[in-house]
């Protein structure tokens, strides 16, 4: 197909040791080394998701920054993306200027967020994403640079750094990459997969993400009765904030294995959750400093406070690797109502 | 800042308080909304711990610096 002229600048290099030096020079980097977004490797991103360079693939909402397919395949090589993963990042970076995922607020605030990247469907298995063992590790290609381009895009295109708009304290160790696979074919029968609950068709792919604070893993590998890992898990959630719209849980194949047994439901988890994972009213009024929600008043002081708003509130998805009965609890900047999960499906071009 | 300079260019005059640690993102939004030059008030952080004596003190000290660019014409 006939293409568009790229319109970045064009920097002439001698070989490619000093072209990865230059781009740590202009501040490209987020640390690590850079691939050399040359003009051949863009044009091949570009025509393998038939776009053109000047399509606008995401628009800042506060500052109004346009990012363009370009530019997020200058980034998404910079990462060290293959072409076969540029579609997943295309989607994803929809999905963030989505209002409700709240782009500006979660990425340039004093707390510390970093995108959380989920990717299902079939995609996840052509570009082999790690969905098992080590789920939140260095070593898979895809996850690791899916996730890289999009903190590139916001460290390159949106202001996300620290010389410009970034206002974060120590900001989210996933912000140099956090993205991971739903292991589809460890869920029980009758739990369905992350995108399908979302109203997408099975066969088709998507990517959701959402601003992740920190991850806390728990679990409880002394039974096998759903309850009593539950608690474990409820013990740990209770310490969070009351009230919370969403909260992600990874569950490993393990626990899944055990829900499968016993025939729990992805709403019998949430309804158990839900009424475990509490904390008592005066507790969480003489520490409460959260902006977002009013303290809770004298009144619920003898109450136990869910920390979920209701059981829907908790996002379940499988993933990790056997030998362990753990989850990963990652909760939504602003107790998820301040920001939401989004997804989108991902459409490859034919 | 964004919601300052917005008012100010429908016309509304605004003054945007910021504590010193937000000078650099202050001026990061002006830069990107097009008023480089945009003055606003600093003051000096923190002022979430402060109680209420030292809130309205802070306030006292920097009040003829906020009235006096509310009544100043922003360069646009």
């Amino acid at each position: 197909m006939a293409m568009q002229r790229t319109t970045s600048q064009r920097h002439t290099l001698e070989g490619t040791q000093s072209a990865i030096e230059f781009c740590y020079s202009m501040g490209w980097s987020d640390g690590l080394p850079v691939v050399p977004p040359t003009e051949e490797l863009v044009r091949q991103f570009l025509e393998y998701v038939e776009r053109d360079p000047s399509d606008v693939v995401l628009v800042e909402p506060v500052a109004g920054r346009v990012i363009t397919a370009e530019k997020a395949a200058a980034n998404s090589i910079m990462a060290g993306c293959l072409p076969e993963y540029f579609p997943v990042v295309l989607a994803a970076l929809d999905a963030m200027g989505e209002p409700v995922f709240n782009l500006h607020g979660a990425s340039l605030n004093n707390g510390g967020a970093a995108v959380m990247a989920i990717v299902n469907g079939p995609i996840a298995r052509k570009i082999d994403m790690n969905s098992g063992i080590a789920l939140f590790c260095p070593g898979n290609r895809a996850n690791a640079t899916i996730g890289r381009a999009l903190h590139l895009v916001l460290w390159n295109c949106t202001g996300n750094r620290p010389d410009e708009m970034d206002k974060t304290v120590f900001g989210h160790p996933g912000r140099y990459s956090m993205c991971i696979a739903e292991q589809e074919e460890i869920l029980p029968a009758n739990w369905e997969p992350f995108h399908v609950e979302r109203g997408l068709p099975p066969t088709s792919s998507a990517v959701t993400v959402f601003s992740a604070l920190q991850p806390q893993q728990t679990g409880y590998g002394g039974s096998p009765n759903p309850e009593d890992i539950l608690l474990a898990v409820a013990d740990t959630m209770s310490i969070m904030p009351p009230w919370h719209q969403e909260i992600m849980m990874v569950v490993s194949p393990d626990i899944l294995a055990h829900f499968g047994n016993a025939g729990w439901s992805k709403a019998d988890v949430r309804e158990f959750l839900f009424q475990e994972a509490r904390r008592l009213g005066s507790e969480v009024r003489r520490t409460h400093n959260f902006k977002y929600i009013p303290p809770p008043p004298e009144s619920m002081d003898d109450k136990m406070l869910p920390v979920l708003e209701r059981p829907e509130a908790l996002q379940l998805l499988a993933g990790g690797g056997e030998g362990g009965a753990q989850v990963m609890i990652v909760p939504v900047y602003g107790l998820g109502l301040h920001a939401k999960s989004v997804t989108r499906e991902i459409l490859e071009a034919q | 800042m964004h919601d300052g300079i917005s008012l100010e260019k429908r016309g509304i005059p605004t003054v945007v308080v910021v504590s010193e640690p937000f000078i650099g993102n202050a001026n990061t939004m002006a830069r990107l909304l097009g008023m480089t030059d945009y003055r606003y008030v600093a003051l000096p952080h923190p002022i979430s711990s402060l109680d209420r004596k030292e809130i309205d003190e802070l306030v006292r000290r920097h009040f003829p610096q906020v009235l006096e660019l509310l009544l100043a014409r922003p360069k646009t």
